[in-house]
């Protein structure tokens, strides 16, 4: 009981996140409309950034808004989502190993680490978290393949599986390939790459609004089954 | 191309010359879309629209960076 009501806890926690993370993303982009109004009645102010010593009035902060919007707030909103969603597929897996750690049973661990643990929880849970992180750098596939050695949830899709691929693709190139994508984007997002080698990846709206989507179907669908087996 | 509500020329609002983004009437979205799209550019448009002080609504058009603005600007002066 006690491993379905934690799903159950962790779903909603991520979607209310994504949610959350979704609003801060809308409501960000709106409050533009303010110096735009300001500029449309004929005001005007200034702002001036003591940390940087940069300094705008309602027109030059206008300018910088496509570069606000699209170079910034678009992909930082899309990296919490992608983020919310890793952070939501590592405490289920998290949550099913411990509370099922015989499929961790031929693990080995060093004797001064068990000796150094004040229970079993606590040596089961150094086991579950190095076999997570050494998941988690592996490509997005070998996730789910490992979720579904633990338990057959029947959930996502392959097509999902692979749209997910490259939603984690494009996060990985922006955080750490200077939004240029390259061999190894191609490689993470196989048939589903939108983007050549070389090319500075976007994310458009409708892309972002889509990986939202999918993440929170995934999120929903993946808790309700994984409960339904727990 | 005019904004039919300033009465001045439709003008992108860029970032170092890549992309921008387009305010405008809303009751010329259609015709610059269809501009657009006739022109293959890759945009999209805001699910929201602006009405201030319960004027005629303003929607925006967001052009990917993959075009260069200036090429846009002249899409939106070649045509009334």
């Amino acid at each position: 009981m006690a491993l379905k009501e934690d799903i159950r806890d962790l779903a909603a926690r991520t979607l209310g996140a994504l949610n959350q993370s979704h609003d801060y993303f809308t409501y960000s982009k709106r409050v533009w409309t303010f110096p735009r109004k300001v500029v449309k009645q004929g005001g005007n102010f200034t702002f001036r950034n003591l940390a940087t010593g940069s300094r705008v009035n309602e027109q030059t902060l206008l300018e910088l808004e496509p570069l606000y919007l699209t170079g910034y707030l678009l992909p930082a909103s899309f990296q919490q989502f992608v983020s919310l969603f890793e952070d939501f597929f590592f405490d289920l897996l998290r949550l099913w190993l411990t509370a099922h750690p015989s499929s961790l049973a031929r693990k080995q661990l060093e004797l001064g680490t068990v000796l150094k643990a004040p229970d079993k929880d606590a040596i089961v849970l150094t086991v579950v978290d190095k076999e997570l992180n050494e998941l988690k750098y592996d490509r997005l596939a070998e996730w789910f393949v490992s979720l579904d050695k633990l338990v057959k949830l029947g959930c996502p899709t392959p097509d999902e599986i692979e749209q997910l691929a490259e939603i984690k693709a494009s996060r990985d190139i922006l955080v750490h390939g200077k939004g240029i994508a390259n061999s190894t984007y191609l490689a993470k997002a196989a048939n589903r790459a939108r983007y050549n080698d070389g090319e500075q990846l976007e994310i458009p709206e409708p892309y972002h609004r889509e990986t939202w989507e999918m993440i929170r179907k995934v999120v929903g669908d993946v808790s309700e089954a994984a409960v339904k087996k727990a | 191309m005019i904004d039919v509500m300033t009465r001045k020329p439709l003008t992108i609002n860029s970032y170092q010359g890549k992309g921008g983004i387009l305010d405008l009437p809303l009751e010329q979205l259609d015709k610059v879309r269809a501009l657009l799209d006739a022109n293959n550019v890759f945009y999209w448009v805001d699910d929201e629209v602006l009405s201030i002080d319960g004027g005629p609504e303003s929607a925006w058009i967001t052009i990917s960076q993959k075009h260069d603005a200036a090429m846009i600007q002249r899409l939106l002066d070649s045509v009334p």
